[in-house]
């Protein structure tokens, strides 16, 4: 079981930094050459992460030159599958592998498939990462992994669109409705999702649950601690299925995928999205006509809701894991601090997410303006839930995505879903 | 058969129109994959998707071809494909021919195990069939991706022969066997060159089967060495996005041969030989 | 000559060294698979034994299931009753020689070729509600009234992915219809002609019957094409919206690798294998019958 609380680290990029240059010196008992096997998913050579995770790579074997890393990408849906199949068949030929899906990668734990690191840890590494970064990956009071990099949930908001309608950008649910009256009433998109997409539709149930609820009643609940209680989950099912019904999402959000209303928002075609940090660089890509015109606020605060601004949606959830039947688990190890640490810095230097650890010497001068306006924003995080589906486990997501949909096609009520998610507990 | 021409009829002008027609929709999609694969995804998915491209961007081409290997995985792929279609093409003529003429008492029984074969979605057998490779020790060689496909390629194979030999007069085999061959020259120098179209139908339907196939190549082979060209087109899918235009192009790249090959195969079908020298 | 074909050695000559390969890759996973689906597994924690209650739920007491099933079923009939009489008329067109015949060939079978991700992607834009072809052409047309959200509406959904399958796969059929028409012999025709029978006759008395074995193959791929089919309705929908486009393979992929029910999704997929021997029993005995019937006359 996950313990605590999602404390919200990637913040406070200006906290003081430890010595930031972790040691890249792998200890090995003699100087046998070895060969480190790597599984990751960015096998798309034109994503900035592959190139920074292949100059990590080269600098880690000049640095090590007895240690050799074989790495072999896949994309994700394949990736998936891959792991889904080797791990299931005992035949993970892997050192290292990357996850993002806590949820499942609890499985991978009880199953003892993958190498606890709680003592190679004891080096003082802990210090170095944000506070409680690495609570997505404690099973059953064992450490699995290091933080990466995290990502936020934002709103996002097309000044120009808005302008056009005369509306104004939303910091409340009711401004919120509001403004889609008034987009939708000049016939502009007021909200794209990609319902199509069951993770996609579900963030905006998972948000509205938040700010009802607050970061801690939804992360008691997702680590099983309490059951949906209280009016405010249902609530959240009604507030979508308002926002359905007042066409915030247009006709079509059910065969919307995500990466449709991602392109929707930047070539234009919708005032709002609500998506996660790495919208903001699709804002800035070769191609979107909105470039300057983008702020990104915060998803907007419910009246009488027990979430305050202090709450996010996001946090850390991407790592490097140890495979647990590895023959070089000491080197593999050095090596999974090593790179969990280099893509944090790259991801926070090219804007692609938030650092994991504590390193003052990020570069900033590459962020677009969007990516400063969220690191602003969560100045004030200090408690955050992931993404359900990432952290929940395979089955419970599936009732989760299904009742979800169900919500946006009037096919549930709010109390029918609360009670759905509570069963599938049992 | 010499056609004589005379005059041209008019409804057979329309017949052509017609097959025009019907010819555009069909060419249409491949018209359209040259499209995407010069544009980005902005222009795929919002501004522009049917059109001609804005912006003609072959970079899309160098990127898909170069940064990646994709050549090598052109050859791994043409590989697979040819060795499969040449074994599977054997194995299934034989297996065919034994079960629809030559006389034994499992050969219903074999039909319809052959049968299964194409009863069976991928998916489902994906573990399971990599539990038995992972157990046989063949994972991340040759070999796994070369024995699946070509058992894989069996069953269709061998349906589609059946049929085909169904259609051949059993008075062939008669003719030759009073002519004193044995069953071995009756297969390859009589029997084999009728079905040879057939033999060109199983062939195309073996390639299209291999050179597109996606989840054992993904499953069953991690390195760049045994790698297919599928696999790496969709290299190119990312987790929040994907870079289609990218993945156009290597479609492109991977249509271009199968394109060549079918037109190859598909004359191979046009001809056909038959022993006129059977009584009716 | 008879002694010839019995003898065992050369049988086993043609036969044995497929079927090793076959049962050890193809059967035996089918086994496995069936074996799996007696238990409830996630994929890597423990096993626990579940008995038939997987096969049971499949049949009684799963909605979803079910609505894929029928729609596997009209999307089998849409197959037959479409798709191969199209395709056999385009086949007897060309095979009985046509002008530009070799680009026509070639041409219907480039859909056959394209993977089926791109299909899916172009019928997308088609019934694309904001920005597809067909509701740009509705509203040139006037038709605006009938202007609709496609994809999106469980009551067309469907259908929507149905064209494309059918679309698609034309070509497989006339490439094979036709190979099988060209080879009847030309003097069978140029018999019947000098008998006075007229092209109808010709088709009905001689191409049909000869191409019955044809056919029969044809029927076989085309229902267990249709009850196998994964690719164009994942690519297009993943069973969406609210499962109105599933089809048996799709929601057993996702009980597979999503929701995390090996056993159950196994048992699924022994259930696709099982429905599709019935179908092709089924067809095996008919033709069998209307063969009988031939010969005897």
């Amino acid at each position: 079981m996950v313990m605590g609380l999602m404390a919200c680290a990637g913040c406070s990029q200006s906290s003081p930094a430890a010595a930031s240059s972790a040691s890249t010196v792998v200890s090995t008992k003699s100087d046998e050459k070895i060969t480190l096997k790597v599984w990751h998913q960015w096998s798309d050579d034109s994503n900035a992460l592959k190139k920074d995770y292949n100059s990590a790579v080269t600098a880690y074997e000049a640095a090590n030159p007895n240690v050799k890393i074989e790495s072999d990408a896949l994309a994700t849906e394949a990736y998936k599958t891959k792991l889904t199949t080797a791990f299931a068949g005992n035949s993970a030929d892997c050192d290292v592998f990357y996850d993002w899906s806590p949820g499942k990668t609890q499985s991978l734990a009880e199953a003892g498939k993958i190498l606890a690191i709680d003592d190679y840890v004891k080096d003082g590494t802990l210090d170095q990462v944000q506070p409680g970064s690495t609570d997505a990956f404690k099973f059953d009071g064992k450490l699995y992994s290091l933080p990466m990099f995290s990502w936020y949930m934002v709103l996002y908001c097309n000044k120009d669109l808005f302008q056009q309608a005369g509306a104004t950008e939303p910091t409340t649910y009711d401004e919120l409705l509001t403004a889609c009256k008034k987009l939708s009433d000049k016939g502009i998109l007021p909200i794209t999702n990609g319902t199509k997409d069951a993770w996609n539709a579900c963030f905006i149930y998972e948000y509205l649950a938040m700010r009802e609820n607050g970061a801690e009643a939804v992360n008691s609940y997702l680590n099983g601690k309490t059951k949906m209680t209280g009016t405010g989950f249902a609530d959240a099912a009604k507030k979508v299925q308002e926002l359905v019904a007042a066409g915030a999402f247009g006709s079509s959000t059910l065969a919307t995928g995500s990466t449709d209303a991602d392109t929707a928002f930047t070539t234009g075609k919708a005032a709002m999205r609500i998506g996660g940090s790495w919208v903001a660089s699709n804002v800035y890509a070769d191609g979107s006509t909105v470039k300057g015109k983008v702020d990104a606020l915060a998803v907007p605060l419910i009246t009488g809701g027990k979430g305050d601004e202090s709450n996010f949606c996001g946090g850390f959830t991407e790592s490097f894991l140890v495979n647990a039947g590895t023959k070089y688990p000491e080197q593999s190890v050095a090596f999974m601090k090593y790179i969990n640490k280099a893509m944090g810095k790259y991801a926070a230097e090219t804007s692609s997410g938030f650092d994991g650890w504590k390193d003052s010497t990020i570069d900033q001068s590459g962020w677009n303006d969007v990516f400063k306006q969220i690191n602003t924003l969560t100045q004030k995080c200090t408690s955050s839930t992931l993404a359900w589906d990432t952290f929940l486990d395979s089955a419970k997501t599936k009732v989760h995505q299904d009742d979800v949909e169900g919500l946006f096609g009037n096919k549930i009520t709010p109390d029918d879903f609360v009670k759905n998610e509570n069963a599938s507990w049992d | 058969m010499d056609k004589v021409k005379t005059k041209v009829k008019p409804s057979r002008v329309i017949l052509v129109a017609v097959l025009f027609v019907i010819a555009l929709i069909q060419i249409f999609p491949l018209f359209w994959l040259l499209e995407f694969s010069l544009k980005d995804n902005n222009e795929i998915y919002g501004s522009n998707p049917l059109a001609l491209p804005m912006v003609w961007r072959w970079g899309n081409y160098t990127q898909a071809l170069f940064s990646g290997g994709l050549l090598n995985y052109f050859l791994n792929s043409m590989f697979y494909t040819l060795i499969t279609i040449v074994v599977a093409g054997v194995l299934s003529a034989m297996a065919a021919y034994a079960i629809t003429r030559l006389n034994w008492k499992l050969k219903k029984f074999s039909y319809t195990l052959f049968a299964l074969g194409i009863m069976v979605p991928l998916q489902a057998v994906l573990l399971p069939l990599f539990l038995v490779l992972n157990n046989m020790k063949l994972l991340n060689t040759y070999w796994a991706l070369l024995i699946p496909y070509i058992a894989f390629a069996v069953p269709m194979s061998i349906i589609i022969l059946c049929g085909f030999y169904g259609s051949i007069p059993k008075d062939i085999e008669e003719a030759a066997y009073l002519d004193g061959c044995n069953i071995y020259k009756v297969f390859f120098r009589i029997i084999l060159p009728i079905v040879k179209p057939a033999i060109a139908t199983v062939s195309i339907f073996t390639f299209l089967g291999t050179w597109n196939e996606l989840m054992f190549a993904n499953t069953f082979v991690n390195s760049a060495a045994f790698r297919t060209l599928p696999v790496g087109i969709f290299s190119f899918a990312g987790e929040y996005s994907t870079n289609w235009g990218c993945i156009g192009a290597g479609m492109v790249v991977a249509t271009i041969p199968t394109l060549i090959i079918y037109c190859f195969l598909s004359d191979q079908v046009q001809s056909s030989i038959v022993v006129g020298a059977v009584k009716g | 000559m008879n002694k010839l074909m019995y003898k065992k050695r050369s049988i086993v000559v043609f036969v044995l060294p497929t079927i090793i390969i076959y049962t050890l890759i193809v059967v035996i996973p089918i086994f496995i698979s069936a074996y799996l689906g007696l238990f409830k597994w996630n994929g890597v924690g423990a096993m626990q034994f579940h008995g038939l209650a997987n096969y049971q739920k499949l049949v009684s007491a799963d909605p979803v299931f079910r609505q894929a099933l029928i729609n596997s079923l009209i999307l089998a009939a849409a197959s037959i009753f479409i798709q191969l009489p199209i395709a056999f008329i385009l086949a007897l067109i060309l095979s009985n020689g046509v002008k530009f015949e070799k680009f026509f060939r070639t041409v219907y079978f480039i859909p056959v070729i394209l993977s089926s991700m791109v299909i899916a992607q172009l019928w997308l834009r088609i019934f694309n509600a904001d920005y597809g072809l067909l509701n740009g052409v509705l509203k040139a047309v006037g038709l605006s009234k009938l202007v609709q959200p496609w994809m999106a509406n469980t009551s067309t959904a469907f259908t929507c992915t149905v064209i494309p399958a059918i679309w698609q796969f034309i070509g497989q059929y006339i490439l094979i219809m036709y190979a099988g028409m060209k080879a009847i012999s030309g003097d069978m025709y140029e018999a019947a002609k000098i008998d006075g029978a007229t092209g109808w006759q010709s088709m009905t008395r001689i191409t049909i019957p000869l191409l019955s074995p044809v056919i029969k193959v044809c029927l076989i791929f085309s229902l267990t094409g249709s009850f196998k089919s994964f690719d164009l309705v994942f690519a297009m929908t993943n069973g969406g919206p609210f499962h109105s486009t599933e089809l048996p393979s799709t929601v057993m992929y996702s009980n597979l690798f999503s929701a995390g029910a090996y056993g159950y999704g196994s048992a699924q997929a022994v259930f696709i294998v099982i429905e599709c021997l019935v179908a092709t029993l089924i067809i095996q005995l008919l033709f069998k019958k209307s063969e009988a019937e031939a010969s005897a006359v």
